[in-house]
């Protein structure tokens, strides 16, 4: 489920995804988006009515917008892209204790970037929501701090390569999205606790034990079970 | 060589978060050059993340922020953008997170000596968290016996050592809590360069080690 800040309840994509026909699925976004009446989402919305195949809301649609990005450099995939994401990328920096200025800034570095590195995302490897939060947390980190963030380089010469996968144990990437997503909604409140805290919080462990009131072992503990339960979800569980 | 000594799930995750400070993200980005089994944790970690952010609400962006942006579409983006191109001379030993920290790699490195055949060269002082050098031991010196005051995480970019009957090689991680007192030995044949990364102080159990640790800065 959608939890919106006022306590109010949106269907979760999810929920909509499970039973619904595409065109149901659009309906059901069209709506939401409508509804929540907020004017980047009602620009979004004539977006998605005029062009049946523009929507950033699912990770296909996303996805596509990322390809025609580009491939096309297409502009108008750019803006579909940016109303859905910008949005989140601020509650985001908001959340870490950015003001709304800061916040606002970082956003549109982020979907700049998004823009700029577009052809390096490799869409077998990642949803464009896990590649554009990897950007977010960088800039953020890079905004807060005199050095950068040490990454990893895909591209090192120094790189050990991934071993070769059976193709059968590949997951589809909106499956993969959609089962971590379903996994984090089956985690015990406790467990979500610790995870959420850990996003959005920039706390470490040791002030989140403090804050949740249990010991440094428990918080650790905690965090990875409802890890090992995402990953068993996405099929990661067993080496 | 296949890595056996892994960096646990939670550090993985606070790394996906970008809670680790600079020193702790130095290492575990490091190890994940090396490792395809913690990158494959880390993967899942960022997918967390994107979940996350694809469910946070919403908040209004200010109302010329989709202009700003386009605007700068259009501009060719400053050299400052783009990653500078790696200069290291083929046959480099570290991997890239390390290389691009150091300005170089291992033939670079300014060692200080701080011991009969070890030396150590200081990447990250302590100023905004953990501790990160680089050690170089010789073969088959043995480390000081010492324990922790915090966490040491101790990895291998070069030859090997071993601790306790484990042996580690490059890319494994020795992970050493308060609870560890321990000695580690360089591998007798070349020794091994390491990645140590101290959450808090060491302490020695010798006299010596005492008195020579304020002004070898460990």
């Amino acid at each position: 489920m959608i939890r919106c800040r006022k306590g109010r309840v949106l269907p979760s994509m999810n929920d909509v995804f499970a039973t619904a026909s595409p065109r149901r699925v659009r309906d059901e976004v069209l709506a939401g988006l409508l509804a929540m009446g907020r004017p980047q989402f009602r620009d979004a919305g004539a977006q998605l009515m005029a062009d049946d195949t523009v929507s950033a809301e699912t990770v296909a649609g996303a996805t596509d917008l990322m390809r025609r990005i580009a491939e096309d450099k297409d502009r108008q995939a750019f803006e579909v892209l940016f109303a859905h994401f910008a949005p989140r990328v601020k509650s985001y920096m908001l959340k870490l204790g950015a003001n709304d200025a800061l916040a606002d800034e970082l956003a549109q570095e982020t979907l700049l970037a998004v823009w700029r590195k577009a052809e390096k995302f490799d869409r077998a490897k990642a949803a464009p929501s896990t590649w554009i939060f990897t950007i977010a947390r960088n800039l953020r980190i890079d905004a807060y701090r005199k050095t950068v963030r040490p990454e990893l380089d895909p591209n090192d010469p120094a790189l050990v390569p991934d071993p070769e996968e059976p193709q059968d144990h590949r997951v589809d990437r909106l499956q993969r999205a959609e089962a971590v997503r379903r996994a984090m909604s089956a985690l015990s409140d406790e467990q979500a606790d610790v995870v959420r805290l850990s996003f959005f919080e920039d706390l470490s462990h040791s002030i989140i034990a403090e804050r949740l009131d249990v010991p440094l072992g428990t918080v650790k503990s905690r965090l990875r079970l409802a890890f090992a339960k995402i990953r068993e979800a996405v099929g990661d569980g067993l080496q | 060589m296949t890595i056996r000594h892994h960096f646990p799930d939670d550090v993985l995750l606070s790394y996906a978060a970008g809670e680790l400070d600079d020193a702790m993200s130095l290492i575990v980005a490091t190890h994940l050059t090396l490792c395809p089994a913690c990158r494959k944790v880390a993967a899942c970690a960022d997918e967390i993340g994107g979940v996350m952010l694809e469910e946070l609400p919403p908040t209004t962006m200010s109302p010329d922020a989709l202009a700003r942006v386009l605007a700068r579409t259009e501009q060719t983006v400053d050299a400052a953008d783009t990653p500078a191109t790696d200069t290291t001379a083929p046959g480099f030993v570290l991997p890239g997170p390390l290389r691009q920290r150091l300005g170089g790699d291992l033939d670079n490195v300014r060692w200080k000596h701080i011991g009969p055949g070890v030396k150590q060269y200081v990447i990250a002082r302590r100023d905004n968290g953990a501790q990160a050098r680089l050690v170089k031991m010789a073969s088959g010196r043995k480390a000081m016996t010492h324990g922790h005051a915090g966490e040491e995480y101790t990895m291998v970019v070069s030859g090997a050592f071993s601790d306790a009957g484990m042996a580690f090689t490059r890319g494994d991680v020795e992970i050493a809590g308060t609870d560890v007192v321990h000695s580690p030995i360089a591998d007798d044949n070349g020794g091994c360069v390491c990645l140590v990364v101290m959450t808090g102080r060491l302490k020695f159990r010798n006299v010596l080690g005492r008195i020579a640790q304020p002004f070898i800065g460990i």
